[in-house]
């Protein structure tokens, strides 16, 4: 009852308040035909995914996957869709269906090999008959380690023989899958005034020099795009891709519009976040804010695990432990013998403190990122991130291309997360801008709704006023902005307001737990973090039947509360991020266990791959989270990059 | 049949259809043969295209293990005919006949070999794994 009033209350306010937003004058959204019906001024929360593969992608064919960028947007609009393994006839002996739709998504297959695969999977084109294109064919996990090792992993790698002496066979071939994708981008954008669905067209740029992942996922704004998309072999460092987007999109005078987003800054060795540049030498003030202008977002969480933090290294905070990867990068994953522990610098919360340590040296924050999650599904599944039925995401060789496989995934893989932004309406125009403002925040899976504002003088009794929401933006900034000058000696002041999921028919929402604050900040030259209990109860004893996977306890279905900050220094760069956590749930493999009725007490029925369900090493419980884009302090006297920006 | 001849066809037979552990990337079991087909696909990318990645080393664990096999189902072939040296070269022909036989009609018809790099299915018979 108070979930409902409460969710009422936040339609209400997005409705009726009339507090302008900050629309931008030069919205490039070219071809919407009719202004959205919808459209609250005071921003509504939109649920998408913008990391997405499909079989254009070379990975995701040569596991098997089928699906198009055109299938992708229809299964993130509803539609049910068939997922590998097929039969002999070519028919799916799986199928996939978004309990709710989602309102954007974004296809971004890896631009790297987007004309080889063309090539080798089409019978004729000069190429198909080589060694390379015969191995994709006929023996495709092979295909799959040689060449994404060969292609993605090295320094320097080249192309393949059958491209032609300069790889112009292979470039040329690029441009049909590429022309596609804007297509399907472009057919599944809803353009009536209903404004049910927006698509955008990107693409995947996907280095791992040295195994470390450097990948960005870069997203268009309208159908005005690059001509070729950036990738590894002819773009190999990010300062590359950077001088790319600005030369063959910003400034090419057209309406071409792009913002990168980085991800699995957890499995890059750190190297996602260095701070010297291609020459070796630290960066200074004009490629810090060349990256800033463009990075714009990090997944904080995906199929290939969460980026947040990693506990004992730079962080403390125990509930880091979540969706971790026990190894440093993904050439370790097949052989636990290699597992290492990966550096506390391949995690955001390190990177937004380490760049608040670059803005006191030159001036400029080159890591002022806001955060979303997203899947990174390979199976052209935009949204699957249910634990429950999740089916894997066929990534880092899973062979459910030949058959459906007990366990649908590697056990340290998890089915990813949503990116959630604050928009006007569900346009281009409103999301783009949306995540260029880093008004966004990530959740490992469920649609809990998250509000965070940050001011000077927000009152104790705010979430009891009515106009939480209208007050927040008037009398601060949302989440992703930069706290605004100082109001005599006042603290930063933080309002948080969060919805459980509500759920849908057959996959119920879980209950909230609490709301953390992460406060970072520069001392003495060094980042330091500290956790702050804001609402909630970390000990309201809610737990988990293990043998039914149905939640325990007492939970709530919205928390609203104002905190300040007791421990504010004016003169330090600071920073504050809300982590809402849901009580505790069952992870995607004790559902796994509990389909296919694993008995402990009868070891010798346990199939080899579901050995682990009677063991400890993989935890059967989780806590879903959502974490918010961060608000930025910035004493006087130190340029505020955003305000440079754009 | 000659007591050498004999330890040929059986060496043959169990290269070519012994179901065996290969350890790699995935575990596959297949027989000796598609062991050394593998590699020799290795060598061929890194002859015709490059040494980059992983090709390398899948190459030389492939390589490994399939001369590895090849040397120990020469020594179980040995081992084999030795024991049926005793019998007269009549029956010894047929037995190793019969063996034979048995072994590549199992193999033709019961999907012994796990082969996940295949295009096809993950389990199949002698008929379908080498190709």
């Amino acid at each position: 009852m108070r979930f409902a009033r409460a969710a009422r209350s936040v339609a209400a306010l997005s409705c009726s308040i009339g507090l302008s937003a900050q629309a931008n004058p030069a919205l490039r959204d070219g071809g919407r035909s009719e202004p959205c019906a919808s459209r609250a001024p005071l921003r509504r929360a939109f649920f998408g995914d913008t990391h997405v593969h499909t079989a254009f992608s070379f990975d995701a064919s040569a596991l098997g996957v089928r699906n198009t960028p055109r299938d992708a947007y229809r299964f993130a609009q509803g539609e049910g869709l068939g997922i590998q393994p097929y039969d002999a006839e070519g028919r799916a002996l799986r199928s996939a269906r978004l309990a709710r739709p989602l309102d954007f998504a974004v296809v971004t297959d890896h631009s790297e090999l987007l004309g080889e695969v063309r090539i080798c999977s089409t019978p004729g084109m000069p190429g198909y008959d080589s060694l390379v294109c015969t191995l994709t064919r006929r023996w495709p996990l092979l295909a799959y380690y040689i060449v994404n090792s060969a292609i993605f992993n090295i320094r320097g790698p080249q192309r393949y023989s059958f491209c032609g002496p300069h790889g112009e066979r292979c470039r040329d071939a690029a441009m049909a899958p590429w022309q596609e994708i804007q297509r399907a981008a472009e057919e599944a954008y809803d353009r009536t005034s209903s404004c049910r669905f927006t698509s955008f067209v990107g693409y995947e740029w996907s280095p791992n020099p040295d195994s470390n992942m450097i990948h960005r996922n870069v997203i268009f704004r309208g159908r005005a795009v690059q001509r070729v998309p950036s990738n590894y072999l002819d773009v190999p460092s990010a300062e590359g891709l950077w001088r790319d987007l600005s030369e063959q999109c910003l400034e090419r005078g057209d309406g071409c519009d792009v913002l990168a987003i980085a991800h699995n800054a957890n499995l890059s060795g750190g190297q996602l976040f260095r701070v010297e540049g291609d020459d070796g030498r630290a960066i200074d003030a004009a490629q810090a804010r060349r990256r800033a202008r463009l990075e714009r977002l990090l997944e904080v969480i995906q199929h290939k695990g969460a980026s947040e933090c990693r506990v004992r290294g730079f962080s403390e905070d125990e509930l880091c432990a979540f969706e971790l990867l026990p190894f440093a990068t993904m050439d370790q994953h097949a052989v636990k013998a290699l597992w290492s522990r990966p550096p506390s610098s391949s995690y955001a919360r390190e990177a937004l403190a380490d760049g608040m340590l670059q803005q006191q040296r030159i001036a400029v924050n080159p890591f002022k990122f806001g955060l979303l999650g997203s899947s990174d599904t390979h199976l052209g599944t935009p949204g699957l991130v249910s634990e429950s039925g999740f089916p894997g995401h066929a990534a880092g060789g899973d062979t459910s291309r030949l058959e459906i496989p007990l366990r649908p995934d590697r056990l340290f893989f998890n089915p990813g997360g949503l990116a959630v932004v604050w928009a006007e309406e569900n346009s281009r125009d409103a999301i783009f801008e949306a995540m260029r403002r880093r008004e966004t925040y990530g959740t490992s899976g469920p649609r809990m709704v998250l509000r965070l504002f940050g001011g000077w003088r927000y009152p104790a009794d705010l979430c009891d006023e009515g106009d939480f929401v209208a007050r927040g933006y008037r009398d601060g900034v949302p989440m992703g902005g930069d706290l605004p000058a100082r109001e005599g000696d006042a603290s930063p002041t933080l309002a948080v307001w969060v919805l459980r999921d509500a759920g849908a028919a057959g996959e119920p929402g879980g209950k909230l737990q609490r709301v953390q604050i992460i406060k970072l900040w520069v001392e003495d030259g060094a980042a330091r973090e500290r956790v702050h209990e804001m609402l909630g109860d970390p000990a309201n004893g809610a737990t988990v039947d293990a043998k039914s996977c149905r939640p325990e306890g007492p939970g709530l279905d919205s928390l609203c509360g104002v905190w300040r900050d007791p421990d504010f220094d004016p003169a330090v760069p600071a920073l504050y991020y809300a982590r809402v956590l849901e009580n505790p749930s069952c992870r995607w493999s004790a559902r796994v266990c509990l389909t296919n009725g694993v008995d402990c007490a009868q070891p010798k029925g346990v199939p080899s791959e579901l050995a682990y369900c009677c063991e400890d090493d993989v935890p059967r419980v989780i806590q879903e989270r959502a974490w918010s884009s961060p608000i930025w302090y910035t004493p006087s006297g130190t340029e505020a990059v955003s305000q440079t920006l754009r | 049949m000659s007591e050498r001849s004999s330890r040929l066809v059986v060496w043959i037979a169990l290269v070519l259809a012994l179901p065996l552990p290969l350890f790699g990337l995935e575990q596959a079991i297949v027989p000796a043969a598609r062991s050394l087909m593998l590699a020799a696909i290795c060598l061929l990318v890194i002859g015709l295209e490059s040494a980059n990645g992983v090709v390398p080393v899948l190459a030389a664990l492939f390589l490994a293990q399939a001369l590895l096999q090849l040397g120990l189902l020469w020594i179980a072939a040995r081992l084999l005919v030795r024991a049926l040296a005793r019998l007269a070269p009549r029956w010894r022909t047929g037995l190793v006949a019969a063996a034979v036989a048995l072994l590549l009609l199992a193999g033709s018809r019961i999907e012994l070999y796990r082969t996940p790099y295949r295009a096809a299915s993950l389990h199949a018979t002698l008929l379908e794994v080498f190709e």
